[in-house]
C-alpha cells in the first residue's frame, strides 16, 4: 500500500470553517496578523470547554500558526524523534496500535499524550472503521442517537475484548444424612467459575471450571486455546441490539478424543443469550442470562434441553480486562 | 542476474539484485517508467534514504525475496498470519532514530512488508502504557494546558477503570 497514494489521507482533518464566537477573522487586521505568526507561541488562546469542543480548539490553534501540530521532543536529542514521521504514517501506527482485536483503551492512552497525538487519534476514519468491525453490515450510519462515530463505539452495546467475562456461581447445598449418625448433617459450599472471552472476529471461548481467574485468563488468550480437561468450549456469537446469542461446543480435539472413550457420544452443543447491561461506570460491563439449552443430536435428531435459570446459580458475567490480551497486535485495523 | 545501482543521499552506491530491488513499488516503478532495466550502468538515486539505512533495507530485502506477495484483494488480507518472524525480530533491534528511519525509508520506498514490520513494533511499544509512559518512550512534550488536560482527561473516562 502507498500511503503517500490514500486518498483518505487528504481529507482526514478536514479544514475548519467556522470561526470562535466573538473573534476576529484573521485576515481582516493586518497588524493583528502579525502577532499571530509562528512565534506567537505565549498569547495561545485559552482552552475554554464551554466554547467550543478540543478537537476544534486545536484545529483553530493549528491554522492559526500555519502549522500542523505534531508533536514535540521533551528533550534534546540528535535521534530521529517520532514527529519526524509523516501524518499518514502516525495514522498506519495508530491502526497497528488499535489492531484488529479492536484495542481502542490504547488509542485513547496515546490521545492523551500531546496534541498531536490526540488530533491523530481523534480521527473519524478511525473510530469508523472500528465501529464497521464491531456492526458490520448491521452497523447503519450516524443517526441522531451518535454524535460521533467515536461516540457510538463508546456507547452503544457491544462487547469487550480486552478481557474476559466472568460469572462466580456459589450456592450451598444441603448434604444426604449420615446413616450411622443422625446428627451429622452436612452442608456442601459450591463454587466454580464460568469464563467467556469473545474475539472480535466473531469468535468465543468458554470455560467452566472450579479454579481462580488467575490461574485460567492465560488459557483464554489466544483463539485455538490449549487442549485441557475439562475441555475449553469453541464457538461462535452473534449482537442483536442487546442481546449476544452464543453457540459453542467442546472443541475439535477433545470431542475425538471422547469418541475413542465412549462409543456413544451425542455431539452437544450449548446455546447461550445474554443480555448486555451497563453498571454505573463500566459501560457494557455486565451480561446478564437470558436463556441457554442445550442441543442433543443422537442418530440426526436434534433435541432441545433448555435449562431453568435459578437465579443464585446463574449470576451475571463481569467483565474484567487482562493486559496480556492486548500486548501485541497481530493485524493492523483495516480501512473499511 | 542483472543488478542495478542503489545510490544513497550520501553518495555510496550499492549493487543490488533487481528482483530485490524490486520489492520497491517505488523503484520498481521508475524502472518500468524509464526503461530502465535493461541499462546495467543506470545509478538509481535514492536521496531521502541515508547508506547506513539503505543498507539496512537492502538486507531486509534480501532475507525476503522468496516472501509470497501479500494478497491484493481485502477478503484475503485478514487471513494472513504475520507474526514477526524471529528473524525480523532480530534485525529491528535497533535504537529508535534507526526503527523511525526504516519506517521513513520503507514508506517512501514503498515497501509494505517493511512498513508494517516496522510500524507493528512502534505499535507494540504504545500498547498497554500509560500517557507517561508513551511520553517517556519516546521522548515526547506534554504539550497540552492544564484546562485541555483536563478535558481529555474526562473523555477518556469510559476506559479509565483498570
Amino acid at each position: 500500500m502507498n500511503l503517500h497514494a490514500d486518498p483518505r489521507a487528504s481529507h482526514r482533518h478536514p479544514p475548519v470553517a467556522i470561526h470562535p464566537l466573538g473573534e476576529t477573522p484573521l485576515d481582516e487586521d493586518d497588524d493583528k496578523l502579525v502577532t499571530y505568526d509562528v512565534e506567537a507561541e505565549d498569547e495561545e488562546e485559552e482552552f475554554d470547554p464551554e466554547s467550543m469542543d478540543l478537537l476544534t480548539h486545536l484545529h483553530i490553534l493549528s491554522l492559526r500558526k500555519q502549522i500542523r501540530i505534531s508533536c514535540h521532543p521533551r528533550h534534546p536529542s540528535n535521534a530521529t524523534h517520532i514527529s519526524a514521521l509523516p501524518l499518514e504514517v502516525l495514522q498506519y501506527i495508530l491502526r497497528w496500535v488499535v489492531s484488529s482485536d479492536l484495542d481502542l483503551r490504547s488509542l485513547e492512552m496515546c490521545a492523551r499524550v500531546c496534541r498531536g497525538f490526540y488530533m491523530s487519534c481523534r480521527d473519524q476514519e478511525l473510530w469508523r472503521s472500528a465501529c464497521m468491525r464491531v456492526w458490520g453490515v448491521k452497523c447503519g450510519g450516524l443517526t441522531t442517537n451518535y454524535c460521533s462515530w467515536r461516540d457510538m463505539f463508546i456507547r452503544r452495546p457491544r462487547l469487550h475484548f480486552g478481557g474476559c467475562y466472568i460469572s462466580k456461581t456459589t450456592y450451598i447445598r444441603h448434604g444426604e444424612n449420615s446413616f450411622q449418625d443422625q446428627f451429622y448433617r452436612p452442608w456442601h459450599l459450591v463454587e466454580y467459575y464460568r469464563y467467556l472471552r469473545f474475539f472480535a472476529d466473531g469468535r468465543v471461548l468458554m470455560l467452566t471450571t472450579p479454579e481462580e481467574p488467575v490461574s485460567c485468563v492465560g488459557l483464554l488468550r489466544r483463539r485455538s486455546p490449549p487442549a485441557r480437561k475439562p475441555p475449553i468450549f469453541t464457538g461462535y456469537y452473534r449482537i442483536l441490539d442487546t442481546i449476544v446469542s452464543i453457540v459453542v461446543s467442546p472443541n475439535d480435539r477433545s470431542l475425538k478424543h471422547s469418541k475413542s472413550n465412549s462409543n456413544c457420544s451425542p455431539s452437544n452443543t450449548f446455546h447461550l443469550e445474554l443480555e448486555i447491561v451497563s453498571r454505573k461506570k463500566a459501560l457494557h460491563g455486565q451480561l446478564v442470562w437470558r436463556g441457554y439449552s442445550v442441543f442433543t443430536q443422537r442418530n440426526g435428531v436434534e433435541i432441545d434441553s433448555p435449562f431453568e435459570l435459578i437465579h443464585n446459580r446463574f449470576p451475571p458475567f463481569y467483565y474484567s480486562r487482562v493486559k496480556s490480551y492486548t500486548s501485541e497486535s497481530t493485524q493492523p485495523l483495516y480501512y473499511s | 542476474m542483472p543488478n542495478i545501482k542503489l545510490q544513497s543521499s550520501d553518495g555510496e552506491i550499492y549493487n543490488v539484485d533487481v528482483e530485490i530491488a524490486k520489492c520497491s513499488v517505488t523503484i520498481k516503478t521508475m524502472l518500468e517508467d524509464l526503461g530502465m532495466d535493461e541499462d546495467e550502468e543506470e545509478v538509481v538515486p535514492l536521496p531521502n534514504v541515508n547508506s547506513a539505512i539503505l543498507k539496512k533495507v537492502i538486507q531486509w530485502a534480501t532475507y525476503h525475496k522468496d516472501d509470497p506477495p501479500p494478497p491484493e484483494d481485502d477478503e484475503n488480507k485478514e487471513k494472513r498470519t504475520d507474526d514477526i518472524s524471529s528473524w525480523d525480530a532480530d534485525f529491528l533491534k535497533v535504537d529508535q532514530g534507526t526503527l523511525f528511519e526504516l519506517i521513513l525509508a520503507a514508506n517512501y520506498l514503498d515497501i509494505k512488508g517493511l512498513l508494517d514490520v516496522t510500524c507493528k513494533t512502534v505499535a507494540n511499544m504504545i500498547k498497554g502504557k500509560t500517557p507517561e509512559e508513551i511520553r517517556k518512550t519516546f521522548n515526547i512534550k506534554n504539550d497540552f494546558s492544564a484546562a485541555e488536560e483536563e478535558q481529555v482527561r474526562k473523555e477518556n473516562e469510559w476506559c479509565e477503570e483498570k
